[in-house]
């Protein structure tokens, strides 16, 4: 059965809105300002492989 | 292989996400030329970032897999089917234990779907997470 769907933590984007990401240009990107415009489908993979 | 996939699919349906009015972005662990070359390979049109610190991972709550999931029926039988596709296992990354995560995001902060991986091959159906908007 698959089941991983989980609660998330109440604070979780507040968590995350802070901690920076590196684009492909090498720009540092903080993951809040993803989704300030419109909702954001955010993926985390497991590797690039 | 199973990332590939993902990929993918959220690559193929872009237009259909952006028709919701939604972004999209994906974020591997790695050095910046295997995600360069990764986006190169398999013509992501989404921005995608690199997360080597894996701060965002913890912040999620990924889990770690196990090299006993490699043995497991269910496992075998999805990278059968994800290879049939031609979603071939590329290079290894560092972090390659480290399972993946979907997430909605609304702009207010509040999380609309949540999904942590439990396992290499059970990645979230994004049609899924994006009816969580609805």
């Amino acid at each position: 059965m698959r089941m991983p769907r989980v609660q998330p933590a109440p604070d979780l984007a507040e968590r995350l809105a802070p901690l920076e990401v590196t684009a492909l240009d090498g720009s540092a990107v903080p993951l809040g300002t993803l989704w300030d415009q419109r909702p954001l489908l955010l993926v985390h993979l497991r590797h690039f492989g | 292989m199973f990332c590939r996939e993902h990929v993918a699919q959220l690559r193929d349906h872009k237009a259909e996400i952006d028709r919701r009015d939604v972004a999209v972005a994906a974020v591997g662990t790695g050095d910046l030329m295997y995600a360069r070359d990764f986006a190169e390979d398999k013509r992501v049109n989404f921005p995608l970032y690199v997360d080597d610190a894996k701060a965002s991972y913890k912040a999620v709550g990924t889990r770690k897999g196990s090299a006993r999931s490699f043995a497991k029926p269910r496992v075998i039988a999805s990278a059968a089917r994800v290879t049939a596709k031609g979603h071939i296992q590329g290079k290894l990354g560092p972090a390659h234990m480290v399972l993946g995560a979907t997430h909605v995001i609304r702009p207010d902060g509040s999380v609309a779907f949540a999904w942590v991986n439990g396992d290499f091959d059970d990645n979230a159906d994004f049609a899924e997470a994006l009816r969580s908007l609805d």
